[in-house]
């Protein structure tokens, strides 16, 4: 190292621009560092092949398009069902003992009371039958099953086109809309339906009703069924609408006033539906109840609605906040995943 | 550079023998000697990957300069519990110089950080002072200043460490 005894413009000038008069001591420190140069010649970069970002763009629509067809096929396969094939049943005693056997055409299954079964509806869903239940398979082909459920219960869980699957009983039948419900028969014929998804429509000779989900119907042999009430509406508001149902007229229209003053906004459905089964005083205070509850929106107009215009009723019901319609019934599709994934609704 | 983007391999490595230095450098300022050649390959092969994301080829050395500090600091962060490596060199010179050039950078890289990276560009790699400020984006004057400042430290630390 020198002294520093020579003169700081030297020593700058040859840092700044390394071809003017060397300066010794940064001779000698850039001479110390000299291992330390990095030769790029001695050191040949292996370049790695590059992605090509126009191929990788390509992946995710690939990826979403085999998806696509995936989930097209498996809907097209679940559909699909030979005719006359029989249905798996698997059966569960109380017991714990589980066996598996068959439903096929025209055989009733009879389930002992200390045990249920579950059978597999075509591709398309599962159908727990409770002990005690009798049911015949009356027909399966593609889009077309139909049981006969005699006596006991049933849950079912499907997601497939309206009435691809339907239950039949003594009082008429229930159609599966895309949907889960469950169905009861009673030793009188009487079919009980309790929605929990989607919709169900309870139909026999004499007329139809449409459940959506979270409500329940009635359906009595030789009886027009009973309208949707849903589960959760005030005790008093739910018998009184089915006691104005099943009573003569004469004495039906006091037990219904009691029910109306129980009546909230989700009832609105249940009133404009029995408004137009009813006529006079009766549909006149279903209407005014349902105008009090839940105003309709500008585009129906009140005095057609008050006067008993059917058309317009059932568009005011349109508009109510309702489960997805029959021709959306895809729109369950959580029905199709096992009931553990979708969240056992 | 535009070539490079296009994905040019040859028009690639004129940047990497252009710039390999410069960042070599500026690793040298912050790693272990023994790391900053792996290290240098890193960071070209980073840029390898990425140069298509420079939106102003004129920007490659600042930004080719930001990928290397960026690796350098993850290279520290994820050595931090590791054995520390020193700065002598395996390589050309034999086992005495090349602690004696360890000495050294590690003396540099003691100095106040705004000397480091002007110090191993100038000393360690011979670029002039217009070159490195036109590599870092520094203005010829802090340039000037830091060569001046930080050398006549260095010189004041390496002597009396002699």
């Amino acid at each position: 190292m020198s002294n520093g005894h020579e003169r700081d413009g030297a020593l700058g000038a040859f840092l700044w621009d390394p071809t003017e008069r060397a300066h010794p001591d940064v001779e000698a420190v850039t001479q110390r560092l000299s291992p330390m140069r990095f030769d790029p010649a001695r050191r040949p970069l292996p370049l790695p092949r590059r992605p090509d970002r126009r191929r990788l763009a390509l992946y995710p629509l690939a990826a979403a398009a085999a998806l696509a067809l995936a989930v097209y096929g498996y809907v097209q396969w679940r559909e699909q069902w030979p005719a006359g094939q029989p249905w798996p049943v698997a059966v569960q005693a109380s017991s714990g003992t589980a066996s598996a056997a068959e439903l096929t055409v025209g055989q009733p299954l009879e389930v002992a009371a200390s045990t249920d079964a579950t059978v597999a509806v075509a591709r398309i869903g599962t159908m727990r039958v409770a002990g005690g239940a009798e049911l015949t398979l009356q027909s399966t082909s593609a889009g077309h099953h139909r049981v006969f459920l005699s006596r006991g219960a049933v849950s079912v869980r499907l997601w497939a086109p309206p009435w691809s699957f339907v239950v039949r009983t003594p009082a008429g039948e229930v159609g599966d809309l895309g949907c889960q419900f469950d169905a009861s028969v009673d030793a009188e014929g009487v079919t009980r339906v309790t929605v929990r998804s989607g919709w169900v429509k309870v139909e026999n000779v004499l007329g139809e009703s449409l459940v959506p989900a979270g409500a329940s119907a009635l359906m009595r042999p030789g009886v027009t069924p009973f309208v949707a009430v849903y589960d959760d509406a005030d005790a008093e508001f739910r018998e009184g609408v089915r006691a104005y149902e099943a009573a003569p007229p004469e004495t039906a229209g006091s037990r219904l006033a009691g029910a109306l003053a129980h009546a909230r906004p989700r009832d609105v459905l249940t009133l404009l539906v029995l408004a137009t089964r009813t006529s006079g005083a009766t549909e006149r205070d279903l209407v005014q109840t349902a105008l009090r509850l839940s105003p309709p929106p500008a585009s129906i107009h009140r005095e057609a609605v008050l006067a008993g215009d059917a058309s317009e009723i059932w568009q005011w019901a349109d508009t109510l906040p309702l489960p997805p319609p029959k021709s959306s019934w895809w729109r369950n599709w959580p029905d199709a995943l096992p009931a553990w994934l979708s969240g056992l609704r | 550079v535009r070539a490079a983007q296009r994905g040019d391999r040859e028009a690639f490595t004129m940047l990497y023998e252009r710039f390999a230095r410069f960042v070599h450098a500026l690793l040298l300022a912050r790693v272990p000697a023994v790391e900053a050649a792996d290290l240098t390959q890193d960071v070209f092969l980073q840029a390898w990957l990425r140069v298509r994301d420079l939106r102003e080829p004129a920007a490659f050395a600042g930004w080719i300069a930001a990928v290397a500090r960026r690796r350098a600091a993850d290279h520290l962060r994820r050595s931090r519990l590791e054995v520390p490596l020193d700065d002598r060199l395996p390589a050309r010179g034999g086992q005495e110089a090349s602690a004696d050039a360890g000495a050294a950078l590690a003396a540099i890289r003691a100095l106040p950080e705004a000397y480091r990276e002007t110090l191993t560009l100038r000393l360690v790699e011979g670029y002039s002072g217009p070159e490195i400020a036109a590599l870092t984006g520094l203005t010829p004057d802090s340039v000037r200043v830091n060569l001046h400042r930080g050398f006549k430290l260095l010189r004041e630390r390496l002597g009396r460490s002699s």
